[in-house]
Parts: structure tokens; C-alpha cells; sequence
């Protein structure tokens, strides 16, 4: 009998990600990067923008994620990530030219109101990221 | 008469120039169409996921009575002594598709009748809404430009901060939304649904049909059990609850935009219809100038030949 494994759910409002068994799951949370493998605890909790790990068969493969709420139980794990894009997709150019839109904008306006600039930030935060995973995982 | 047969020819030219224009236009709404209507059953497993979540949260966080965030949820308790209302509009930026519009409008003015013009904040997106809004006396508070082929929810974003502060600080007790629901290409509906506080009847995400494609095939786990929340329950529900109010908004754009390019769809489609017509009654009627004119010219020379002889 073969071991029982983590049905992994990683969806975001315009994709469905992943939807299959896989062996682990790698996660940035809240409260510092996490490993999900299958008999894990009931959780709950918060992503953060950062690099989303999917182990299967001995193969990873890379997500960007831009936070998120992640629920385990009974062997599922699923991410709802506010925006998620696998690394292979990534186009590291429109990433760090959008990044450095951001910055601009967060820099030019100082009076932003508090909500536009936390939504600028944290879109800020997960193109930096996005263009960051895009050459680590390029270069391999 | 050689004067008529040019004219009928010239706006013969005219209609089978403003028909490629129109048959271009059908092409274009049905592919936007097609794009908007994948967006809305893509989005829908999201909030289907976080909605189930966020009812198992609800179990385990218990508010103080002056928690603003117990109006999250609660109907009874958020209705005060003058409850306020924020209406969300959603139009098209641009005309020419049909009643698509109009519909949207009469649902918004017949649910402004029954509350207080004072107790009312109104908010359009799309350009169509806040001008007919204000042509028929009423106060658009907010306007925002649509986004008209909504790639993700960024387009939504700063509408969702914004009812979300407005919620949270309580300077408004209840969100609704007026969009236009599609059922499918044919059939569109204009409806007006409650975005907060939250219910779970009569959500935008429960407007597709076809949903069976995108509901979830996990089984939920039991009422009983007891989860660990990072970094606490709150916290979780504080992220997760703007999130599902942002998805929904975006499905109500994407449902709206779908509504739209397949009204714009079938109004250009009619009007091809009608410049077909119009252009074959147009080449009978130039066949019979040209023929009359040809006849007279006979005529003439006939008549003209007979008096020289």
C-alpha cells in the first residue's frame, strides 16, 4: 500500500494551479516558511508574498504567490492565494519594468491615502518577487 | 436621373461600409465575450473555497459587542435606527448594445425607491451609469472607470478597499451591487444582490449557472474539528473576509462585461441583419432607376430619330 499523500488545491481568482496529489508542500506563512506533508494538523492561517514549493514525485515545482489563506485538513491542503502564477510562466522583464512602475508610484505620491498605498505595496512586494523567482529558477 | 442612380449607389456604399463596421464589432464582443465568461467559472472555485472557510472560521471567533467586525455577518444587529445603504452600479463605458444599459438602470431607480434618498451612497462603475443617473436626479457620489477586459481582479481592487473601509467603520451598514447576470449568451438578467454584509443566499458567486464544472470535489472536513489558526482566527478572517468581497465584486465585472459584449453581440448582429436588407432593397431600387433612365434615353432618341425622318 502506498503511502497516503496530500491532495493539493492552489487556486487564485482568475486560475485554478494545482489540483492533484502531490508529496509536500512548501509555504511562506505569517509566521515563517512551513512544510505540509500529508498527516499534517488541522490548520489555518496567512500567506505571504513569497515562493510557493510543490514536491511531487521528486520534482518541484515553483509558485510565486501574493499572499494568501491556506487550510489543511484531513490530507487536503488548500491555498487560496490573492494572485499566484507558476515560475516557468514568469516574465521577469514585465516583472521588474512593473515593479519599477510601483516604486515610482510609491515614491512619487507621499499622499497616498493609507489603503491605495498598502494595496501599491503589497503589489509592489510580489512583482519584486515575481522577478526574483523568475531568475533564480531560470539560471537552474 | 443619372443624378438618382449615383445617389442610390452612394448610400448603397455607405450601408455596406456601416455593415462591415457592425459584422466586425458582433466578431470582436463574441471572442471579449467568450474571455469574460472563462474569467467568471475560473474565479468561482475561489470563492466557492474561501466562502466555506470563512463560514468554518465564523464557528470558532466570537466578537465583542463593540467589534465593528461582528457587522460582518451579522443582519440583525448591523440595522440600526437609519441603516445606509451604498449601491454599486455596473454599466458599460460605452453604448450601442442594446437595452444592456436601460435594464441595469430601471433595477438600480426601482431599489432607490424604497430607501431614503439621504441613506443612499451611489456608486457607478462605468461611464453609461453616472451620466443617466444624474440626468434622472440622482446623486452619484463615486464614479469609477471600468476596466473592460478584466484580466485579474487588480481592476477591482481600489472599489473593494474602498466599500470595505466604508463597511468596516460603519459609515455604511449595507452594500449592495446592481450588475447584469448572465445566463447565457442569449438570456441576461439585470439583478441587484447584497455584497455586505455577508450572506449566503443570493451571493454573486451563486449567479452562473454551469457551476457544477467549478464546485469544489473535496470533502469538507468535520464540524468538530479542531484546527490550529497562525496566527490566530482573527487575524485569518480579517485577511480573508475583504478578499471574498473583492472576488465577488470581480465576478460581478466579469458577469457584467460578459452581459455586455454579448448584448453589443447581438444588437451589432441585428443591425448587420438590417443593413443586409436595406442594401438588397437598395440594389432593387437602383436596378429600376438605372432601367428607367435607360428607357427614357431610348425614348428620346427614338422619339428624336421619328421627327427627323
Amino acid at each position: 500500500m502506498s503511502a497516503k499523500r496530500l491532495q493539493l488545491k492552489l487556486v487564485s481568482p482568475v486560475k485554478t494551479l494545482f489540483e492533484e496529489d502531490v508529496d509536500g508542500v512548501t509555504l511562506p506563512t505569517t509566521v515563517g516558511q512551513i512544510t505540509v506533508l500529508p498527516h499534517h494538523m488541522f490548520l489555518v492561517s496567512t500567506l505571504v508574498p513569497g515562493e510557493l514549493l510543490v514536491q511531487n514525485n521528486g520534482q518541484t515545482f515553483p509558485v510565486a504567490v501574493a499572499g494568501g489563506v491556506i487550510e489543511v485538513y484531513n490530507n487536503h491542503l488548500v491555498v487560496l492565494a490573492d494572485s499566484a502564477e507558476h515560475v516557468s510562466d514568469i516574465d521577469v522583464q514585465a516583472a521588474e519594468q512593473a515593479a519599477e512602475r510601483l516604486a515610482k508610484q510609491l515614491a512619487d505620491e507621499a499622499k497616498l491615502d493609507l489603503t491605495t498605498y498598502n494595496a501599491l505595496q503589497k503589489n509592489l512586494e510580489f512583482e519584486r518577487i515575481r522577478a526574483e523567482l523568475g531568475k533564480k529558477w531560470r539560471k537552474i | 436621373m443619372a443624378l438618382n442612380t449615383r445617389e442610390i449607389k452612394g448610400r448603397l456604399r455607405s450601408i455596406k461600409n456601416t455593415q462591415k463596421i457592425t459584422h466586425t464589432m458582433e466578431l470582436v464582443a463574441a471572442a471579449k465575450m467568450r474571455r469574460a465568461v472563462t474569467g467568471a467559472i475560473n474565479s468561482r472555485t475561489y470563492s466557492t473555497l474561501a466562502w466555506d472557510l470563512v463560514q468554518r472560521l465564523r464557528q470558532a471567533v466570537q466578537f465583542n459587542d463593540d467589534d465593528p467586525r461582528q457587522f460582518w455577518f451579522d443582519q440583525s444587529t448591523s440595522i440600526t435606527k437609519q441603516p445606509h445603504t451604498t449601491v454599486l452600479v455596473f454599466t458599460s463605458n460605452r453604448g450601442l448594445c442594446g437595452a444592456f444599459n436601460n435594464n441595469v438602470i430601471k433595477q438600480t431607480v426601482k431599489f432607490l425607491k424604497t430607501v431614503p434618498t439621504e441613506a443612499v451612497t451611489i456608486v457607478c462603475v462605468g461611464k453609461k451609469g453616472a451620466g443617466t443617473l444624474s440626468t434622472l436626479g440622482y446623486t452619484v457620489h463615486q464614479a469609477y472607470a471600468k476596466a473592460d477586459s478584466a484580466r485579474n481582479d487588480e481592476s477591482i481592487q481600489e472599489l473593494a478597499e474602498y466599500v470595505y473601509e466604508e463597511f468596516t467603520q460603519q459609515r455604511t451598514h449595507r452594500v449592495v451591487v446592481a450588475y447584469t447576470d448572465y445566463q447565457s449568451s442569449i438570456s441576461q438578467t439585470a439583478v441587484i444582490r447584497q455584497l455586505y454584509p455577508l450572506t449566503s443566499q443570493n451571493t454573486i458567486s451563486q449567479a452562473v449557472d454551469n457551476a457544477d464544472a467549478a464546485k469544489p470535489k473535496i470533502t469538507p472536513p468535520t464540524k468538530h474539528a479542531v484546527y490550529k489558526y497562525e496566527p490566530s482566527a482573527e487575524a485569518v478572517l480579517e485577511y480573508i473576509v475583504p478578499r471574498i468581497a473583492e472576488v465577488q465584486l470581480y465576478q460581478a465585472l466579469l458577469e457584467s462585461n460578459a452581459s455586455e459584449h454579448s448584448a453589443r453581440m447581438l444588437a451589432m448582429k441585428s443591425a448587420t441583419d438590417a443593413a443586409g436588407d436595406m442594401s438588397d432593397e437598395l440594389v432593387l431600387a437602383f436596378n429600376r432607376a438605372r432601367q428607367a433612365a435607360i428607357t427614357k434615353e431610348i425614348a428620346e432618341i427614338s422619339a428624336g430619330s421619328a421627327a427627323l425622318s
